[in-house]
């Protein structure tokens, strides 16, 4: 069962601190196909809208560090805090921003998510020519 | 500079390097056959409409006949002259011309009668340029419909003019010009025949060979672009209906010496038959596309039929349904045209 | 760099089910395909992409049967098709999705989906059967609709998809999409990627039309390139990447072009907006010097748009102050009368519907802004000079073909906006403002109009650009200004911005996001 937090964690760290492999395979190693990610209201993005956003995301220059901290798994969810460190892009500033993320697995690939702020990733997925 | 030239060298010879022969960028290659008739046909259905006149139709062919025809043609034919800047700039047609040409007529007779003729003109010019005014601040200005704001001028018009007349009838003195220009011949050539052919060219002229004719075109084929290119356009859609008013005065002035009386009631239908030469021309109701030459060309186009049908003893009904008939050829071939060369 | 989901299946060295040997079409003297080959397996999707013009829809036309290749053969499971022949095309299996959609509105999805092979018995229709053919179609590719919908109260994007149901309904072997995603949105395309791959994970060969590059790399197997009528190569998807094909596309030369640096050196200030107030515009302050590119960038609604025209005076503007200063001449711009005169050049958002005159010539079209110049002082046209003229400027945009008495409307996209922007280079504007310089345009005549604008702010021209685009954005501006909710909200020089750095600021979160 903790090989979910490792899953978890490698992702991300491979997503954006490193940069390994491509975006659309890392998504896939931890998203499935059928991928809900809930933006606001009733819109929801699938795997594909994810993945243009990864790719927009890794294309930037950033010195940031992703942890996963609090993990607390329940059935079939697991609910974590991300934290990123690092230099924001647009102010130069150095930030830490936290997210409480909750993924629902099913067949031991995630298959929907739930953000605590919602709007900011769906202002990016637009920002990422994904149109909602 | 050296590294610039050539580096647009390259790119030249990559992107102009098309298969040879082809146009690939090009969403419409050739023009079909129907968008050839729509933009051609006019002039080739007039000249064959006169050759099978001139050949089978007894009395058609004479230099009486022909004259008779233009000097008949003269009053509409120039309000549709002036008119066709107003269809062009896309605001469909000045319904006004019906009072317009009237109060014109009727000034001119009148008031000539009275005080002379240079005051006749000087007050028919006045009305004409409030009409125009009007009826072009109300589009131009503050983008009213067109087809209402010269409805409703109309009805203003033609009650002033009732008002103001009584409904009498008013005929040119024995020894005015007027009668004399009614009558005044240039060698063989009436001269309301010249006049009209006069207005028709010089109106031509405008529309064709000057900024104005040029920036009225570009309104009616596309209004935001004409105003985003930095152009006043409430002075284009002014100017239209002045050209329109200014036709309709002419006009008007022709069928008064024509028919040397003038009454409020004289002008009926002139807005509709004005429109109905100007689209036969092959001028487009939607704007943009068309010329005083093709208007020209309608208008002689309906007389010499109308007069081959008088002359082969056809009634006055049949020649409406004629005219009818080619008037929704003439708009079908339009929108089919359009069609053709968008999709 | 990106590889398709299906690298993992590697495509079995089964052998193609069709096979087009040596197609060659040619109208009157002009080529369309020149000797273009390829094959397809059972199971693969095979991208055919190239700019508009490139042969495509001709070449996938002649394998549908719907047009006679002047050369060549089209082979089906080792069997010659009859050339030009629609019906045997689809009876040996092969069906055509059209880009234009076909359905007939008034008819229910199901009458739609049976058109053409409507189940009848002594000339009477059977619903039951012709309802149990479509929901057949429907569930083969995951789409719930009621059969019993008339067409016409369908999204575009259902409308699309019952189209492929129809086309699915014929039990094709190889399915022929024509730019099937341009119309739907991302969510949609997203939905009908993954029906392709699920089709093609069952057998059917799929090829796929298109000039959207990400798409392809998503689902595709194989890619064939085809330029100006060639073959220029089939690879596969792991041997390829975005930009290699974007070469293939548009040849090398132009490659490098796309990707030139212009050389910034930033003059006196032309353009200074103070407070610029409207409706969705909140107080904008904006500066533009000579022979520099700005760029405004934001998200759609932000009121980039909205803050141009009133700055420019094309839309009433509530508050502000702007004025152009030109060779050392100060003016206030109140209206956009005053802008036009003043020196600026405007290419606007709509391109059809507010930049052009489609009915009338290129000559004309070009001409409208400059006319004055192009006159006598009594205001009759030069006629001789304005053709010069109008030539002169299609060929400095590269108008192809430059055919200036062809009407606007007869154009391509991309040629069009070479058009609008013609109709301004010849007044030299001192300041040139272009929103959305490049939408709907294809690459080549993207690479030019980039070209153009550089080469203004080379000259000295003060270019001010909107772009929803973030690279193009990233790549001419010296200088990014991001609006948001009618502000700029970040000022980002070019060494700094990236495309991150302008989507947080547009997006008015951070980038610093984990998903």
């Amino acid at each position: 069962m903790s090989d979910r937090r490792a899953r978890i964690a490698a992702y991300f760290t491979r997503q954006y601190d490193t940069k390994e492999g491509t975006a659309q395979d890392n998504v896939e190693s931890l998203f499935g196909e059928g991928l809900v990610f809930h933006l606001t209201g009733d819109r929801t993005m699938g795997r594909h809208a994810l993945v243009a956003l990864c790719q927009l995301l890794r294309r930037t220059r950033h010195d940031r560090v992703t942890t996963v901290t609090e993990l607390t798994e329940d059935g079939d969810q697991v609910s974590f805090v991300l934290v990123i460190r690092g230099t924001d892009p647009a102010t130069q500033h150095e930030v830490a921003v936290s997210t409480r993320t909750t993924y629902r697995f099913e067949d031991d690939q995630v298959v929907e998510v739930w953000q605590d702020d919602p709007a900011q990733v769906e202002q990016a997925v637009r920002a990422a020519g994904v149109r909602l | 500079m050296s590294e610039d030239t050539s580096t647009q060298a390259t790119v030249d010879t990559v992107a102009s390097d098309p298969p040879p022969g082809q146009a690939p960028e090009l969403e419409q290659q050739e023009t079909t056959a129907l968008q050839w008739i729509a933009e051609r046909g006019i002039f080739l259905f007039t000249a064959l409409l006169i050759v099978i006149a001139a050949i089978f139709v007894d009395g058609f062919a004479s230099l009486v006949n022909i004259t008779d025809v233009f000097n008949r043609a003269a009053p509409i034919g120039i309000v549709a002259a002036g008119m066709t800047f107003v269809v062009i700039s896309a605001n469909y047609l000045d319904l006004s011309v019906v009072a317009q040409v009237a109060t014109s007529a009727v000034v001119l007779i009148a008031v000539n009668n009275s005080a002379g003729l240079v005051p006749a003109i000087g007050v028919a010019i006045a009305i004409a340029i409030v009409y125009g005014l009007v009826n072009g601040v109300a589009v131009g200005v503050f983008k009213a419909n067109a087809v209402i704001v010269t409805l409703a001028t109309t009805f203003i018009g033609i009650g002033i003019l009732r008002w103001q007349s009584g409904g009498s009838i008013y005929f040119a003195g024995e020894d005015s010009l007027i009668r004399a220009f009614g009558t005044a011949k240039l060698g063989p050539f009436p001269l309301s025949m010249i006049v009209f052919v006069g207005v028709s060219l010089a109106l031509s002229y405008v529309l064709t060979r000057t900024t104005f004719g040029f920036v009225i075109k570009a309104f009616g084929s596309n209004p935001e672009a004409t105003r985003l290119a930095g152009i006043n356009t409430a002075w284009v859609v002014i100017g239209a209906f002045m050209l329109s008013a200014l036709g309709a005065m002419i006009g008007g002035f022709v069928l008064a010496a024509f028919s040397q009386t003038a009454v409020s009631s004289m002008s009926g239908g002139y807005d509709f038959e004005a429109l109905a030469a100007i689209v036969i021309g092959g001028t487009s109701v939607f704007g943009g596309k068309g010329s005083v030459l093709r208007t020209l060309l309608g208008v002689i186009f309906v007389s010499v039929l109308s007069n081959i049908m008088v002359l082969s003893g056809l009634g006055f009904g049949v020649q409406q349904m004629a005219i009818g008939a080619l008037i929704v050829a003439a708009v079908s071939l339009d929108a089919l045209a359009r069609k053709a060369a968008t999709s | 760099m990106t590889q398709g989901p299906s690298d993992a299946d590697d495509p079995a060295p089964t052998a193609p089910i069709l096979e087009a040997h040596n197609l060659h079409k040619h109208f009157g003297g002009a080529v369309a395909v020149d000797d273009v080959s390829l094959e397809v397996r059972p199971g693969e999707v095979h991208a055919v992409v190239g700019e508009n013009g490139a042969g495509k829809s001709t070449f996938m036309r002649m394998l549908a049967g719907i047009l006679v290749p002047n050369e060549g053969d089209v082979v089906m499971d080792g069997t010659r098709l009859e050339p030009g022949s629609p019906q045997e095309a689809i009876d040996a299996g092969i069906s055509l999705v059209h880009q234009e959609l076909s359905l007939i509105p008034e008819m229910t999805v199901a009458e739609n989906i049976v058109l053409g092979a409507m189940p009848t018995r002594g000339g009477f229709i059977r619903r039951r059967a012709l309802k149990a053919t479509a929901q057949a179609a429907l569930d083969e590719i995951g789409v719930g609709v009621d059969l019993d919908e008339p067409v016409s109260r369908l999204s575009v994007a259902l409308r699309q998809f019952v189209e492929i149901a129809r086309a699915v309904a014929r039990e094709p072997r190889v399915l022929i999409l024509d730019e099937p995603t341009a119309t739907l949105t991302p969510a949609e395309t997203d939905y009908l990627l993954d029906m392709l791959q699920r089709l093609a994970d069952r057998g059917l060969a799929i090829l796929y039309i298109s000039h959207r590059i990400p798409e392809i790399f998503t689902i595709c197997d194989t890619v064939s390139v085809l330029r100006d009528g060639e073959l220029v190569g089939t690879v596969g998807i792991d041997d390829t990447s975005p930009t290699d094909i974007v070469d293939m596309m548009v040849g090398r030369e132009l490659k490098q072009e796309l990707q030139a640096d212009h050389e910034s050196n930033p003059q006196g200030v032309v353009l200074r907006a103070r407070d610029v107030r409207a409706p969705g515009v909140n107080g904008i302050d904006l500066d533009v010097r000579a022979g520099e590119i700005v760029g405004i960038g934001g998200l759609v609604g932000a009121g980039r748009t909205e803050f141009v025209r009133a700055m420019l005076g094309a839309d009433p503007r509530n508050a502000g102050t702007v004025q152009l200063t030109v060779d050392g001449e100060t003016r206030l711009i109140n209206s956009y009368g005053q802008a036009v005169a003043a020196g600026v050049g405007y290419v606007p958002e709509e391109r059809r519907a507010d930049g052009l005159a489609l009915t009338m010539t290129v000559r004309d079209n070009i001409a409208l802004p400059n006319r004055k110049a192009l006159s006598s002082p009594l205001g009759v046209l030069k006629r001789g000079q304005i053709v010069t003229y109008a030539k002169d400027l299609a060929d400095d945009v590269g108008l192809r073909p430059p055919r200036i008495e062809l009407e606007a409307g007869a154009y391509s996209g991309g040629n069009q906006q070479k058009i609008v922007v013609a109709k301004w280079l010849g007044r030299a504007p001192a300041l040139f403002v272009l929103d959305e310089p490049t939408r709907g345009v294809d690459v080549g005549a993207k690479a030019e109009i980039h070209r153009l604008v550089r080469s203004l702010a080379e000259q000295g021209t003060a270019v001010l650009v909107i772009s929803s685009d973030l690279p193009e954005l990233l790549e001419l501006s010296d200088t990014i200004h991001v609006v948001r909710d009618g502000q700029i909200v970040g000022t980002l020089p070019r060494d700094v911005a990236d495309e991150s750095s302008v989507m947080a600021l547009a997006s008015g979160g951070t980038s610093m996001i984990g998903v």
